[in-house]
């Protein structure tokens, strides 16, 4: 059970505190609820190259780095299709360091051209180590691609192209500013052995001040349902084919939505999974194969798939998948293999929640979804699942026409 | 209430106290010591069993490691199939890992499955078959990672880098090759298992929630383990590195990056300069702040990130320069760490960067003791290099008393980079 408390600030700013007594340090989680799919169809990338030029001085600290290691801290932050986060450890003594810091940065940053045009550059390169340069690096770009149409999930975080990056101005830079770096569009919460006292007189300190903005009303277009199986064929000098199928299925915040999730564990989580287990062991057709959900805000998607061995054909390959899949949509999935299920997601559940940090950041991503005591949901909403669901989740999600099946073909 | 200075940093402290927390030890009735770092919040474990063993120890490159991968496929009792689904029925993990220097089985769980697993992880000890048909599929599974691996660019420079510091021989430098797997057969694996693991000494690190009931269990399940004495002499190891390695450059056209690594062989935890040596490292290329972060990734826009590291084994230690950099930027990044180099050898460190790094590096050090895992890892770290708690406080110590003069003393005793080993993997 995690504990915690929550306060509002009169411009808005939702605070939460979540006390523990057992660490010297303290976590200080800052999640703007502002994402890749806020971002213009045509200036893709934004969120996430704003988020590196939050780093690049706000009104009154020239270095935010620099004044947060001078007082023992540490700090990152990493955007997402749905928010962008940023996050801070720090000798829990110094916790004002980090309100000062963040206040300050909310409050306006310096819109240095300089860092504008260096950041530019720093995300290009940031797109080629990890999406260009790498065999398979640029799964995530084709596939979200090709399983959206309309949606702005259709884009991944570092943009469609490293053109857009290439384009993007300093009038951007400040109209995203403004339109969603504000304290009504953000979830602060501060986690460590601090008063709730002390964080209400420290955020009225620091961020009381700042005006709230007008108010984001988020629009997205609806993806429509996919009505026809779709197929894409990338040709690329890889040492082994791959194939990857993504099914559109419900968002975070939809009651079956954990149902949907331990449908994928029961399909590919681990090596004793059906997919693994057979695919991969019995079979030997793949070299590697799991089954995951992306866990988004909105309708997101389940992703099936690997890596296929030498000898083995695209055509075997996917034929195999199916029929592993096959005995899922007609029979209910059995206790044991539920209670398995249900096992590691409790496990995961408990070992990601004993650094303070991942707390913190947990807390701020359900206080967005618009229901903190969620949090402390989240293992009976496992437990409650039956496999009733599980078969429910499979025939909504597991249909041929709802899936997007993605080939890496060497040949 | 007055106006907010927002150009005045709120008052802090400098952390002036490190607040050691050793683990609890005890002895099981075969000798093994137990380890245990009780604490936390959740109802979780991880139970680490080390072995003298590892590359070093090896007689036939690679036994170590594809003792460790097939550990968990098949024992006497049990297929591969069946060992996996009875641990992931308890939602928990076992790895097996083959080090440089040791051999390691650990299991994360919820401390209420713990008992299940100590009768699989005993059985896994006592019985392990290393079956024909499982090593052909790692065999086959490993080749064609391998051969993935093998258009990384940052994964050819690392393995390019080991094997020419300490040469192909080293158990350091020594490659997980084409050949290497190939050849790997099961008796090599039974012999390396035999001689170093199956009944052989070993210590246990517990951490996390570990009460007397768990530790009870521990005692039952692994303290009638049978431990014998080694049969083949441990002293009888001894590698020498390579004295003048060779630069490596290879020309990828089409390669965006380039992955670059200089490096060197360097200290031990043991010597007497290594934590001046640490700081001197940190204000290079450690940290977020460090000159070459900020030369190369922020003033010049070149790369996502490079850094500087000290990675130090229990018998030797490198040190690596390493970035993805865009392509025809290399020779210029190269150019610009010779002159950071130089700098530091030249010039002394000024006070603000100094503060800076110093207390943000005791900042770092005040969460070292943070959570139970973390203080496992801490305890760890001594047990491989056979050191003890006064590591950290004078680790700790040292830091804050470290000088510029010191710095610049150490720079020009150690940061030649000019002789280091340049490996460019892309172009340049």
């Amino acid at each position: 059970m995690l504990q915690y408390r929550h306060f509002e600030l009169a411009n808005g700013l939702q605070v939460y505190l979540h006390e523990d007594s057992t660490t010297p340090i303290a976590a200080f989680n800052l999640l703007y609820n502002v994402g890749s799919k806020d971002e213009d169809p045509h200036k893709t990338g934004f969120a996430h190259l704003f988020e590196h030029l939050m780093f690049g001085g706000s009104k009154h600290i020239a270095s935010y780095d620099g004044a947060l290691q001078k007082v023992g801290g540490e700090n990152n932050a990493f955007t997402t299709p749905d928010l962008t986060n940023y996050y801070i450890t720090l000798p829990a003594a110094n916790l004002e360091a980090a309100f000062w810091l963040e206040s300050d940065r909310m409050l306006s940053l310096s819109f240095d051209p300089e860092v504008l045009e260096v950041q530019r550059k720093v995300v290009i390169e940031e797109f080629k180590q990890r999406y260009l340069n790498q065999p398979y690096g640029d799964i995530w770009l084709k596939m979200r691609n090709l399983a959206y149409q309309v949606h702005p999930y259709q884009w991944a975080t570092i943009g469609k192209d490293i053109s857009h990056i290439e384009k993007a101005t300093m009038e951007d830079v400040k109209s995203f500013f403004y339109k969603f770096y504000t304290p009504n569009n953000a979830f602060l919460v501060v986690a460590g052995n601090v008063s709730l006292e002390r964080v209400r007189y420290l955020a009225e300190k620091w961020f009381g001040d700042i005006p709230a903005g007008a108010p984001y009303k988020r629009e997205l277009p609806k993806e429509p349902a996919q009505l026809q199986a779709r197929r894409e064929i990338v040709k690329a000098e890889v040492p082994l084919k791959a194939i990857y199928k993504t099914y559109h299925m419900e968002g975070r915040n939809a009651e079956t939505y954990y149902a949907t999730d331990l449908l994928s564990d029961v399909l590919g989580r681990g090596k004793a999974s059906r997919l693994y287990a057979q695919l991969v062991k019995e079979l030997k057709i793949f070299n590697d194969i799991s089954a995951f959900v992306l866990g988004s805000v909105e309708p997101g998607l389940m992703v099936i798939g690997g890596k296929i061995n030498q000898e083995t054909s695209i055509e075997e390959a996917e034929e195999a998948i199916e029929k592993a899949i096959a005995p899922i949509l007609e029979a209910r999935v059995p206790q044991d293999e539920l209670t398995k299920v249900k096992n590691q997601a409790e496990s995961s559940l408990l070992m990601g929640s004993v650094e303070i940090l991942n707390r913190a950041m947990d807390l701020a991503y359900f206080a967005m979804l618009g229901k903190p005591e969620a949090i402390n949901q989240q293992s009976e909403m496992i437990q409650a699942v039956e496999p009733q669901q599980i078969f429910d989740a499979a025939q909504r999600v597991l249909r041929a026409e709802n899936c997007s099946t993605l080939i890496y073909d060497n040949e | 209430m007055a106006a907010l200075n927002r150009s005045q940093p709120p008052e802090f402290q400098v952390i002036e106290h490190l607040a050691i927390i050793q683990p609890e030890v005890e002895s099981l009735a075969n000798g093994a010591q137990l380890y245990t770092v009780h604490g936390g919040v959740q109802p979780v474990l991880r139970l680490e069993l080390i072995f003298k063993a590892g590359s070093w120890y090896e007689q036939v490159s690679g036994s170590s490691l594809f003792a460790a991968k097939m550990l968990l496929e098949g024992t006497q009792h049990k297929s591969s199939a069946q060992i996996h689904a009875y641990i992931d029925q308890f939602g928990a993990a076992i790895e097996c890992s083959s080090g440089f220097d040791s051999f390691s089985i650990t299991v994360y769980s919820v401390a209420k499955f713990l008992e299940p697993l100590l009768q699989l992880l005993q059985e896994i000890l006592q019985t392990p078959v290393f079956a024909e048909e499982e090593l052909e599929h790692i065999q086959k599974l490993m080749l064609q990672n391998l051969s993935v691996n093998l258009q990384k660019n940052s994964y050819v420079a690392s393995q390019q880098m080991r094997v020419r510091l300490f040469g192909a021989h080293h158990p350091y430098g020594r490659e997980m090759d084409e050949a290497t797997i190939q050849q790997m057969n099961r008796e090599v694996i039974d012999e390396f298992y035999k001689h170093f693991v199956k009944q052989k000494p070993f210590d246990i690190i517990a951490s996390g929630w570990i009460g007397d009931t768990e530790k009870k269990l521990i005692h039952q399940y692994l303290g009638n383990l049978p431990i014998e004495p080694y049969t083949k002499s441990l002293a009888s190891f001894s590698f020498e590195p390579l004295t003048n390695p060779e630069a490596y450059l290879v020309d990828k056209p089409e390669s965006l990056q380039s992955s670059l690594r200089i490096a060197t062989l360097t200290l031990n935890k043991k010597h007497p300069d290594y934590f001046s040596l640490v700081m001197l490292n940190e204000i290079f290329g450690g940290y977020f702040g460090s000159r070459l972060m900020k030369n190369i990734r922020e003033d010049k826009g070149f790369t996502y990130g490079i850094y500087s590291q000290l990675a130090n084994q229990k018998n030797a230690g490198y040190w690596v320069i390493g970035t993805d950099v865009k392509r025809e930027f290399t020779q210029q990044t190269i150019d610009e760490i010779h002159k950071e180099a130089r700098l530091l050898r030249q010039e002394l460190v000024p006070e603000e960067e100094l503060t800076t790094v110093k207390n943000y590096f005791l900042g770092s050090m005040a969460g070292m003791f943070a959570t139970p895992f973390k203080t496992a890892d801490r305890f760890k770290n001594l047990y491989l290099n056979e050191l003890d708690y006064s590591y950290y406080e004078l680790f700790f110590d040292s830091i804050h008393q470290i000088t510029a003069e010191e710095i610049l003393r150490t720079a020009n005793l150690y940061l030649n980079t000019d002789t280091m080993l340049e490996i460019v993997i892309g172009g340049k």
